[in-house]
């Protein structure tokens, strides 16, 4: 409403009047019940006035009174008539007296106060001076430091990142301890939410093209509104239409170090715990951070499972439509004989049976996660007696149906990468529409656009489908396996 | 623009115009597991399809398990195509005919037509190729009547039976359709095929022996004690066990278990008249011994000369049946067209007559690989051998 006054007052320079300074903040922040103004008198007599300005909510209390206990000694130091108290003096008693062992910002208009405020900065006002001292006095509730609960791995570190931007910086700092490991920040990121972002990556090891590409997409996000670092992937992205991710997410600070030493980019914001990765592969979506904990053996089992997984999870309903109403001849004699026993009586053709039964499970799945813990058990009780054993009973659903739908969830669910499990849920169910219409065919066709289009998608330029896309033989077969992360100058040594 | 138009027309006639079009739900079809082919009245065959009867979980519980898994639908009619399209009529579900377990035909209609009965098994191309293809002795339609031993249908059951006589038994040969065109439409146009009988004494189905086949109908049999030296000839031998009559006395037998056989056919041409030589290898295992004494390296050997020389005899009155029979189902005659194609030309057409009189020499060596225990008499008294 009164946004072009207040846009105005924040152009203003810091008056020397330390009254007005005061009123133009209090306008700008009417109705907001959180900040404080506190009114100090010092030097001799009293007479020289000064004011403290910071948010409640946000600066600790301490903060404020150290500003006091710097005058009070300021005061005592000074003798005769103080009434002049240059910026000089007060910037050298900051410096020299070592009262604050923060670092400290001098400001000169009412603008950047009132960011330094809503930043949790305790803002100082002297009376003829036309300018503001302010210092962090920043207190944030901060969780204690857990494993992951989406990110679960059975060995390797239980650490996870929080919701403290610097707390997570230094726990990738330990973890790469080199000069080369690079944090750039970006400190306000959207006008309203005015988010500190940062992003880092490892010098020698990143590509530069990548590199120049992603700062000139990171520097966009001034003019967005930032709630998570989630969203900071529209910016980031090459294609918004399609259903496959370019980003990767992970809560593991390890994993955020294993994607620095692989030329990966990683971005945080304050506020969130998530670290995300770019540019993003198609393959590396099917890999885990523990597959490098492993031993090379069972890395290699687990990929082929997660590429099985992925292959079901994406085609198994199609192939059982198109098997059951195309191509009843590819089916072994005995496993047929029993797939009629159980669809005999059911009412609906096999692509709407199919249809049904993975809406119900969309459904369950979405009413799970939403639902708080206890009241989510019941919800998987009910799913479970409902689809499994009443939509059999009543002739809704037959058994075999049950395994495939099952088995597809499943499988969906054993891919490390959940916004990559999510495109897999969409795709499937025009892969049952095109195998419900022409077959086996149908289905061919279907992946024959799918390869279409992931060979023709860029994550930051890079090719999305890479070492299979654009063949490339020694990467393809380093898919199955978790490679050494060699430093290649300690190599040629 | 016009390009990308041109394209998406492309495309869309691509979706269109190809692709599968058999849909159709499971509900919807019929599942023939086996179909047996008779003579029907005058000039009309008879088909009977034995066609699944899914089990609806939503039936009655009890009682289901007394139920029989399938029916049969016969029809008669001119031609087998015909008679087939028309199941549809009685059992109200398009047939499916690629699960198809087995293919029965009557003696008495192979004697006649086996050739032109057959055609529509060859160019359907939902009937799979694999399917085997089994002689019966009587009605074809017997064997699909009653219940099956342990499988769950009929089919099933005797798919079974031909699969394990030809190839643990050695008792038969397990001959699908593409053996039977291939073997037919060949230069020696002979072919063997399994035989179902019914056991009257213990009312069982027992598939053992085998039928010769010439141009387009059956011509003979050889019988079940002859079949494996049949099958030995033609090198399609797997295991089995084979019986040698003791000498001097005929009620006991020895016997020995083959492991291993291997036949090669030279056929060779003289002028008019060819000739052929035949060696078979056998690596067997000693079975039972009934009046043999095996101490040493010389008795084994002596022993796997005489029972060599008996198997030669039996495969010599195999040889003879078939030569005098005129079915050349060991495929001389189309390997002599493989070697010599220019002289094979002249020779072709009295070739039944050429196969009947001409001579063919037998080599048979028998190895006697494992001896399992070489005692005569295993658990016998000390001195007693």
């Amino acid at each position: 409403m009164n946004s072009e006054p207040t846009q105005l007052i924040m152009n203003l320079p810091i008056s020397t009047d330390a009254v007005e300074n005061i009123s133009r903040l209090k306008d700008i922040f009417r109705q907001c019940a959180d900040i404080a103004y506190e009114r100090i008198a010092a030097g001799p007599e009293m007479a020289c006035s000064a004011w403290i300005v910071y948010c409640e909510s946000l600066a600790d209390q301490q903060s404020a009174s150290d500003i006091l206990s710097v005058l009070q000694k300021m005061e005592m130091r000074r003798r005769g008539n103080g009434m002049v108290i240059s910026s000089q003096t007060i910037r050298e008693w900051f410096e020299f007296q070592g009262v604050i062992d923060r670092s400290y910002f001098v400001h000169d208009s009412i603008g950047s106060v009132v960011r330094m405020v809503l930043r949790g900065h305790v803002v100082f006002f002297m009376e003829h001076w036309h300018h503001a001292i302010s210092f962090d006095g920043l207190k944030l509730e901060t969780r204690g430091v857990e494993e992951p609960s989406a990110e679960r791995a059975a060995i390797g570190p239980r650490e996870g990142t929080v919701e403290n931007l610097s707390m997570n910086i230094g726990m990738l700092r330990l973890r790469l301890q080199t000069p080369d490991f690079k944090i750039v920040k970006i400190p306000q990121a959207g006008r309203r939410t005015g988010k500190e972002i940062v992003y880092g990556y490892l010098d020698g090891v990143v590509s530069d093209r990548v590199l120049q590409q992603f700062e000139q997409r990171i520097h966009q996000v001034r003019n967005f509104d930032v709630i998570d670092t989630t969203m900071l992937e529209r910016v980031i992205q090459d294609a918004a239409r399609t259903p496959f991710p370019q980003c990767r997410y992970t809560e593991r600070t390890d994993a955020a170090a294993l994607a620095l030493l692989e030329g990966k980019i990683i971005v945080m914001s304050q506020g969130s715990g998530v670290v995300l990765i770019c540019p993003s592969r198609f393959v590396e979506f099917l890999q885990s951070i523990e597959d490098y904990y492993h031993r090379p053996s069972f890395t290699f089992f687990i990929r082929l499972l997660r590429l099985a997984a992925f292959l079901i999870a994406l085609f198994l309903p199609s192939i059982y439509v198109a098997l059951t109403t195309f191509h009843t001849e590819l089916i072994p004699t005995v496993l047929l004989l029993a797939i009629t026993n159980t669809r005999e009586g059911i009412p609906f053709p096999a692509v709407v049976e199919v249809l049904i039964m993975e809406f119900f499970f969309e459904l369950l799945r979405e009413a799970g996660i939403r639902l708080p813990q206890a009241v989510g058990s019941a919800v998987s009780i009910v799913g479970a007696l409902i689809i499994g054993q009443a939509a059999i009973d009543s002739g809704i659903a037959s058994p075999i149906m049950i395994v495939v739908v099952a088995l597809t969830g499943i499988a969906s669910f054993s891919i490390p990468q959940y916004n990559f499990a999510i495109s897999l849920r969409l795709l499937k169910v025009p892969f049952i529409l095109l195998a419900a219409s022409l077959g086996g065919f149908g289905i061919m066709i279907g992946i024959i656009l799918l390869l279409m289009h992931l060979c023709s998608l860029r994550s930051l330029g890079e090719p999305y489908f890479d070492p299979i896309g654009p063949f490339h033989p020694r990467r393809f077969a380093g898919l199955f396996k978790a490679s050494d992360k060699r430093d290649p100058g300690q190599d040629a040594a | 623009m016009k390009a990308r138009v041109c394209l998406m027309l492309w495309i869309g006639a691509a979706l269109i115009l190809t692709g599968c079009w058999s849909q159709m739900e499971l509900t919807e079809r019929a599942f023939v597991l086996a179909l047996a082919i008779d003579k029907g009245d005058k000039e009309k065959l008879e088909v009977t399809a034995q066609i699944y009867k899914p089990m609806s979980q939503f039936g009655p519980p009890s009682g289901q398990s007394q139920e029989l898994s399938f029916i049969n639908v016969t029809l008669q009619g001119m031609s087998v195509s015909n008679i087939i399209r028309n199941t549809k009529t009685v059992s109200g579900r398009h047939s499916q005919f690629s699960h198809i377990q087995i293919l029965l035909v009557s003696d008495e209609v192979a004697r006649e037509r086996l050739g032109d009965i057959l055609d529509f098994f060859f160019r359907d191309p939902e009937i799979r190729l694999g399917t085997p293809v089994v002689i019966t002795r009587g009605k074809a339609r017997n064997y699909l009547v009653g219940r099956s031993m342990i499988e769950s249908t009929l089919g099933s059951q005797l798919f079974k039976q031909i699969n394990f006589s030809a190839y643990l038994a050695g008792r038969s040969v397990n001959t699908n359709l593409r053996d039977l065109a291939f073997g037919l439409k060949s230069e020696s146009e002979g072919a063997m095929l399994p035989v179902i009988t019914n056991d009257r004494q213990y009312r069982q189905d027992v598939v053992q022996g085998i039928a010769l086949a010439r141009r387009d109908r059956l011509i003979g049999y050889i019988r079940p004690v002859k079949a494996p030296y049949l099958l030995l000839l033609a090198g399609k031998y797997k295991y089995g066990v084979l019986e040698i009559p003791c000498e001097g006395e005929e009620s006991l037998t020895e016997t020995v278990e083959v492991l291993h056989s291997a036949a090669r056919m030279t056929p060779a041409i003289k002028g008019r008249s060819a000739s052929a030589r035949i060696e078979v290898e056998i690596d067997a295992s000693i079975g039972e011994l009934a009046c043999t004494t095996i101490r040493d390296m010389a008795d084994e050997t002596k022993f796997a000369d005489r029972i060599g020389q008996y198997f030669k005899e039996q495969m010599e009155s195999v040889l003879d049946t078939l030569r005098k029979r005129k079915a050349d189902v060991l495929g001389i005659g189309h390997k002599l067209y493989l070697r010599h194609p220019a002289q094979w030309k002249n020779m072709k057409p009295d070739w039944p007559e050429l196969y009947a009189r001409m001579p063919i020499d037998l080599d048979v060596r028998v190895y006697i690989r494992n001896s399992k225990m070489m005692n005569s008499t295993p658990y016998s008294r000390i001195g007693d051998n």
